[in-house]
């Protein structure tokens, strides 16, 4: 059976939104022009590696059966057809996600680092393109260069900190729903910073002065200078914030957090990682997958209901303003060497990620990519056998750009020219919000930007 | 370290700065109540913090950002008011020496006041030996042409923001 949502299911959805003229297809995305439209980009972090063979890059139960991958869940995936005649197979976990299915587009075998297998490389890859850190892709949403004006803020990060090595995120502020009522309460009894007053004008010039010349102390002032300046205006706009109430989730929360600094114009983007966590080496955390994915699930959805729900203005819904990411630093082995299947925990896979991408912008109901190793007879390529030999791991299959659809040959060699990347993911994000060229990521250092999914823009 | 770190320097965090005036203002073995002065509960992670559930290894929120610099301000304007207005009795636990530089200041705008070991005397017990003389140089030329007439009250207030409020002060270098 194709798992899809219901007519119910979908009815309720559309109705629900018709009050906030939510339009599947995105029409009313279209007509607008890029400096006209508000446009905010949230991105959902899975910490850890999240196992994609638990959501929407299932294996069947023969697999299993056969000894090639670990399946705690023990049911059978079903088939989910793209409406671009692309399929893949979603366990029965995502099932919260189904009334979204036409607000989102699946991403299936994406290769991560070329090289590197580690958490803090991987997610450090995920947000600024090198293993070893460097420029998020967050701040670039909000240069000026977009077209549009930019916000007060780059980012919010509405719950606790990633481990992650990033230059820019200064303008990425750690903003939780707990802080927030104290922090407006305060701001709306002490006066801003005044501009132009005499004691201002000389922290400033102190700022100024410090933040001339190389090293990190002048980077710092300079910093400081840039907040300072911009301190007025931040301030104004946090007193304005209206704490969420105290008995709604944790998600329930940040949506109303996020809603009103996308709406104040307080910030572009927000990020946002549930608490669970999915690095299950051992056979024991690895056995807790259902849970951890049952629960992270029922947190997404409740994250993308709310900003379904929740008007942006009186024509559209918060989603319809906001690009959505959900993403893990990658994906997981399909068991761990020399362990059988009912008794193992898995390892960290660089060579196939899974990432969701819905919202505004985005063409939506599409299954792009696919790995490898999907059935029990399935064979490797050599180009997946030199970087695997032992085949613990699913990789990406060889990628068509123009179709975006998977490529049926066996490459000889590996060439990351043939697979669907995360630079690719994050060019397409660029694409979308305007982002200067200058800032696409490469595919490899000598080589040239990663292509721009254009046919999953709306 | 990671690279963000090596980019540019940190804030020292809340924690950090109320050990450094406690240590500078308050009797041995006495810490200053400067919690009162942060906002809101949990908003002093917003300004730099080790303390982090299963991450104390890394530093957080140290980057200066324009939040950051709203709540420093805030909660410092609030240690500068405390400062000011201790020149009859004191709002703080000051240690005695503290007190006796505060109280030489306090005779603001007269010209004992204005001399250079009473200011000298006042920035370092705030500042401590963190900034180049350059900036306690700039610091006194300015409050003693801009604040030149001013009252003790509203001096001492600036004064004291000046200096909480200047890099050497917040940073790690």
């Amino acid at each position: 059976m194709t798992m899809n949502p219901s007519r119910r299911d979908f009815m309720r959805f559309t109705l629900g939104g018709a009050g906030t003229l939510v339009l599947p297809g995105g029409g009313l995305l279209q007509a607008a022009t890029p400096q006209d439209e508000p446009h905010f980009f949230l991105m959902i972090v899975l910490n850890g590696g999240a196992d994609n063979s638990y959501m929407f890059d299932a294996r069947p139960l023969s697999m299993t059966q056969a000894g090639k991958i670990q399946n705690y869940l023990g049911r059978e995936p079903s088939p989910w057809m793209g409406r671009n005649g692309v399929g893949a197979r979603a366990t029965s976990l995502i099932k919260p996600l189904i009334p979204f299915w036409d607000r989102f587009s699946i991403l299936n075998g994406v290769y991560m680092t070329p090289s590197f297998d580690g958490h803090l490389q991987n997610m450090n890859f995920l947000f600024t393109g090198n293993a070893f850190g460097g420029d998020s892709f967050i701040p670039h949403l909000n240069m000026p260069e977009t077209g549009h004006e930019p916000q007060s803020l780059d980012g919010i990060m509405s719950s606790d900190p990633l481990v992650v090595t990033i230059n820019n995120h200064s303008g990425v502020v750690p903003l939780q729903p707990r802080s927030v009522a104290g922090l407006s309460t305060a701001l709306q009894r002490i006066q801003p910073l005044r501009s132009g007053d005499d004691l201002t004008e000389f922290i400033r010039g102190r700022l100024s002065a410090n933040s001339v010349g190389p090293g990190r102390l002048s980077a710092a002032a300079a910093l400081m200078r840039s907040g300072l300046d911009r301190a007025p205006q931040v301030h104004h706009q946090l007193a304005q914030l209206n704490p969420p109430a105290p008995n709604l989730s944790p998600e329930q929360q940040t949506v109303a957090l996020i809603t009103q600094c996308f709406r104040l114009s307080i910030s572009r983007s927000a990020i946002y990682a549930p608490s669970e966590f999915f690095d299950v080496h051992a056979t024991e955390q690895a056995r807790t997958q259902p849970k951890l994915f049952t629960s992270a699930m029922i947190k997404i959805a409740t994250l993308l209901r709310g900003l379904a729900d929740t008007p942006f203005d009186d024509r559209r819904s918060m989603f319809d303003v906001t690009t959505v990411m959900v993403a893990s630093e990658f994906g997981r082995t399909l068991r761990a060497p020399d362990a059988p299947v009912d008794a193992t925990g898995t390892n960290h896979n660089q060579f196939s990620n899974s990432i969701l991408l819905g919202g505004k912008g985005i063409r939506a109901g599409l299954v792009i990519g696919a790995s490898d190793l999907d059935e029990e007879t399935d064979e490797a390529s050599s180009a997946h056998v030199q970087l695997d030999p032992l085949l613990e791991k699913s990789m990406g299959r060889p990628f068509d750009f123009a179709t975006l659809t998977p490529r049926t040959d066996l490459p000889e060699h590996f060439d990351i020219k043939d697979y669907l990347t995360i630079g690719s993911v994050v060019n397409t994000i660029y694409a979308l919000f305007g982002v200067p060229k200058e800032h696409y990521r490469v595919l490899r250092r000598e080589l040239p930007v990663a292509p721009v999914l254009r046919g999953l823009i709306v | 370290m990671s690279a963000s770190q090596a980019q540019n320097s940190q804030f020292k965090g809340w924690a950090a700065i109320s050990r450094e005036l406690s240590t500078r203002l308050a009797p041995p073995g006495i810490s200053l109540n400067l919690y009162q002065f942060v906002p809101a509960d949990d908003l002093d992670d917003l300004l730099g913090t080790w303390y982090r559930f299963a991450d104390e290894h890394t530093f957080q929120n140290g980057s200066p950002n324009s939040v950051s610099m709203v709540i420093w301000r805030v909660a410092l304007s609030g240690f500068a008011k405390s400062v000011a207005g201790s020149c009859q009795a004191p709002r703080l636990e000051f240690s005695q020496q503290f007190m006796d530089t505060l109280r030489a200041l306090c005779r603001w705008p007269a010209a004992e006041a204005k001399s250079d070991d009473v200011l000298m005397d006042f920035w370092f017990s705030v500042m401590g030996y963190n900034a180049p003389e350059a900036e306690y140089t700039a610091w006194r030329n300015f409050f003693l042409t801009t604040y030149a007439n001013r009252s003790a009250a509203e001096t001492i207030d600036a004064m004291t923001l000046a200096i909480t409020m200047n890099p050497y002060f917040l940073l790690h270098r």
